[in-house]
């Protein structure tokens, strides 16, 4: 029986800009109004430029950032949780059912730590003290390391192997929801495929969620079952990996989908211009939105592309905030419609 | 246009030597883009160090050369061609004596100021004199009021000639000195050069050939050849202006053109900006010169307190003194390279400071940086790993049109098999210091023909869910 382990709602969140005195004089929406279900058991990938929102949402969704408004709530076996209604003791304990992976492993362990304490410690904070070393030994075995690692320090490891630690403490506490935040990005293409491996293998065996965020859309394309595309804090389009990738609808998603290398060379390029605009909104300036007139930087590079028979969209273009319209039952995306 | 012989690359470590790269040979021929693609380790970045002569201290080129245009830019550190390089005794002593002259007579004229010069030069030309022309022998020295306590006097009130002669002669010796050091700090100070290889020249003929392959190499390097690195912002001085580092590379390389087109469109060659100190530095002459004045104005002395005043008054009329000078040559040409890039208002951002900028301008300038000094060859050492796919995609197109329209060589160091299947003419596959292969970016991709190729092009996720194929890598080369 499937489910949503995970539903949010109108999720916002602006950060406050200040001036120099201290007074609010705008905000930065670094999510604006998001809506996801995320069904159990399979691969959630969230996709967009750096800036877009993802690391936010990732960070609210263990409430390391606290939301503006909206919903999360979190359901498992045990019933429904209300994420955002949580107190701080609740919350401890609630955070053993997310797990997450961060990008750079090298950063995300002590280096003055033993492997065996670095995957320790999350048992021994949430009271699993008995049998800790063979339930350490477990959790190595399942990453495929094993017992002589114990006693080693973080910088004894290749970046893959890092990794593998990183994810062996993710999966310490059992988690339901694994959050993966670009977890192949600083590693080499043959060592990524050991780790995608390895956390498809994982998945099979736990019965895991994952939410995998990433920018590269061929480990996207692999790895994931259902999608968003986020640009600006908004969700501009959600569909399965296989629809999205036949069939993109906004824009922004085609220009991605081009944009990324391939061996390919007959593929149809769609390039982007003009720089990314500043999310930042200030309160005095009317209507609050982008805005959409071409700017000096597109108008020169339309300039200089122009007779090439290159297809190009301009970032101005996408400034304008549309409606998220249904094309199919699975598929969202934030187009205008054309009234002929 | 860069040809790589059998280069060999060994880094000392306390574990061991590592072969960092095991005879590697490359071609890159005029107006290409050629791709180095492999792992992390493989040695694209250390191949391309050692191209340059930029590797660190514990690196060494062990052996083959490296040619630009058939010119023999970096060869083994060995020798190889029967030029002694200065040994290490040699060089030894030529620095005890490099030190020897700094403390005992830069240093007091730095610190005491030039009238050291008195001391150290008219002073014994002075005493030479008067020992020459009156025989001590006879005289008693009773020197007037004017060298009272400055001539060299004997225990008895007299020195034996061969005593005045010998103590003149050092002055004397230490006076030609301090005025050589002086001069060669005047007039050719050239920062280029050390003053240690300056005076090593006259000891130690045989470094000269170092010392001017030294300078050809700093010609090539950012001049010939432009290097891009990985990540902008580190590679961008954080507190220089983009105009500032821009201009560095065409005072360095291009100074030729500069002043030829100062002559030209009569303009002055670098400043154009009025006089104007930094603001920290500005507050601190205000307030040293306020408190200084109104000091000598409260002990009754104002007319000490006046000059202060003026230069109060100066600052404050600086405006009406100075004239607006039109742009200088130097400003022309910073935004003639950045509008190459194709940056908008190239004069809003000649003007801002590296973290103003968002990551594909900083690229972008760092592009323009590369190029000022015309080049003929750019290193681009992984331009896009930092970047999303989006501005990669602005950025490997600004690369191409670049290439296109100066006709230069591209060599684009990756790890990302698509940038290369996009951008490259030709492609040589690295694996543990070695090309396993190279060839068209064509046949590389459809039909490669080394294992370790194949296993790359396999590690790429594609669409499907089919397991992928790996293999473990090994790439430690420790002997």
């Amino acid at each position: 029986m499937s489910y949503n382990i995970l539903e949010i709602n109108g999720l916002r969140k602006h950060f406050p800009v200040k001036n120099s005195w201290g007074s609010e004089i705008g905000s930065v929406k670094a999510l604006d109004g998001v809506n996801l279900k995320i069904e159990q058991g399979k691969t959630f990938g969230i996709v967009g430029e750096s800036g877009c929102g993802k690391t936010t949402l990732m960070r609210s969704l263990l409430r390391l950032v606290e939301p503006t408004s909206g919903s999360i709530s979190f359901n498992d076996e045990s019933g429904f949780t209300d994420l955002l209604g949580l107190k701080s003791r609740e919350l401890r304990k609630f955070r053993k059912s997310i797990g997450v992976v961060f990008q750079d492993p090298m950063g995300a362990l002590n280096p003055r730590m033993l492997i065996k304490d670095i995957i320790g410690e999350p048992l021994v904070i949430h009271g699993q003290t008995k049998n800790i070393i063979d339930r350490v030994v477990e959790l190595l075995e399942n990453v495929g390391l094993g017992k002589e690692h114990l006693y080693r320090y973080p910088h004894e490891f290749s970046g893959g192997q890092r990794q593998r630690i990183v994810i062996a403490r993710a999966l310490a506490l059992e988690p339901r929801l694994l959050i993966l935040d670009e977890p192949t990005s600083a590693l080499d293409v043959s060592v990524q495929a050991q780790i995608l491996n390895l956390l498809n293998d994982l998945q099979k065996k736990y019965d895991l969620t994952y939410i995998f965020i990433s920018h590269d859309l061929s480990v996207i394309e692999y790895m994931c079952d259902r999608l968003v595309v986020m640009y600006l804090g908004r969700v501009v389009e959600k569909a399965d990996t296989e629809e999205l990738f036949s069939n993109p609808q906004h824009p922004y998603t085609k220009a991605l989908l081009s944009a990324t290398p391939s061996f390919d060379k007959k593929k149809e390029k769609i390039m982007i211009l003009g720089d990314v605009p500043s999310p930042i909104s200030y309160h005095d300036k009317e209507g609050n939105e982008l805005a959409t007139e071409l700017t000096e930087q597109e108008k020169l590079e339309i300039k200089s592309i122009e007779g090439k028979g290159i297809d190009y969209i301009v970032r101005s273009s996408l400034n304008e905030v549309l409606p998220l319209i249904r094309i199919s039952d699975t598929h969202y995306a934030r187009i205008r419609i054309l009234n002929d | 246009m860069l040809e790589i012989e059998n280069l060999k690359t060994n880094f000392n470590t306390y574990d061991g030597v590592v072969k960092a790269l095991d005879g590697v040979n490359l071609k890159i021929k005029d107006g290409e883009i050629f791709g180095l693609v492999g792992e992390t380790g493989s040695g694209k970045s250390v191949t391309c160090y050692s191209a340059l002569k930029l590797l660190p201290k514990a690196g060494e080129i062990v052996d083959g050369t490296v040619k630009l245009n058939g010119e023999i830019i970096a060869s083994s550190d060995k020798v190889t061609d029967g030029t002694n390089y200065a040994s290490f005794s040699s060089r030894f002593v030529a620095q005890i004596i490099d030190s020897l002259i700094i403390f005992l007579f830069v240093l007091p004229i730095l610190i005491y100021g030039t009238e050291m010069l008195f001391f150290t030069v008219i002073l014994p030309v002075l005493n030479l004199l008067y020992y020459v022309y009156f025989d001590s022998s006879k005289y008693k020295a009773t020197p007037g009021k004017m060298f009272k306590g400055l001539v060299i006097i004997g225990p008895n009130g007299r020195l034996t000639p061969y005593e005045a002669l010998l103590r003149s002669l050092l002055k004397i010796l230490s006076g030609i000195f301090t005025l050589g050091i002086i001069f060669s700090l005047i007039f050719f100070s050239d920062k280029r050069e050390g003053f240690h290889d300056r005076f090593c020249k006259s000891h130690v003929t045989s470094q000269s050939k170092q010392v001017k392959d030294d300078r050809r190499i700093r010609e090539i390097r950012g001049g010939e050849v432009g290097i891009i690195f990985q990540d902008p912002l580190s590679a961008l001085n954080p507190v220089m202006k983009v105009n500032e580092q821009i201009g560095e590379v065409l005072r360095l390389h291009r100074e030729e053109e500069l002043r030829s087109l100062s002559e030209i469109e009569k303009i002055s060659l670098y400043s154009s900006k009025k006089f104007t100190l930094s603001p920290g530095v500005e507050f601190t002459i205000w307030a040293f010169c306020l408190s200084f004045f109104s000091l000598f104005t409260m002990i009754g002395q104002f007319s000490f307190g006046l000059p202060f005043l003026t230069i109060i008054f100066l600052f404050l009329i600086r405006d009406f003194l100075q004239k607006d000078n039109p742009e200088s040559a130097l400003d022309i040409m910073v935004l003639d390279s950045l509008s190459k890039v194709k940056l908008p208002n190239p004069k809003q951002i000649a003007e801002s400071y590296p973290h103003e900028l968002s990551g594909g301008m900083q690229q972008r300038v760092m592009i323009a940086m590369a190029l000022a000094g015309n080049a003929k060859m750019l290193i681009a050492d992984e331009p896009t790993t930092a970047l999303d796919v989006t501005i990669q995609a602005q950025i490997l197109q600004l690369i191409k049109d670049i290439q296109k329209e100066n006709g230069m060589s591209v060599l684009l160091i990756t790890h990302d098999l698509g940038v290369v299947a996009e951008t490259c003419d030709r492609v040589a596959v690295m694996q543990s210091g070695k090309i396993v292969e190279e060839s068209t970016v064509d046949k590389i991709f459809s039909n490669p023909d080394h294992p370790y190729t194949k296993s790359l092009l396999d590690a790429i996720p594609k669409g499907g869910k089919k397991r992928l194929i790996t293999k473990e890598s090994n790439m430690e080369v420790v002997s």
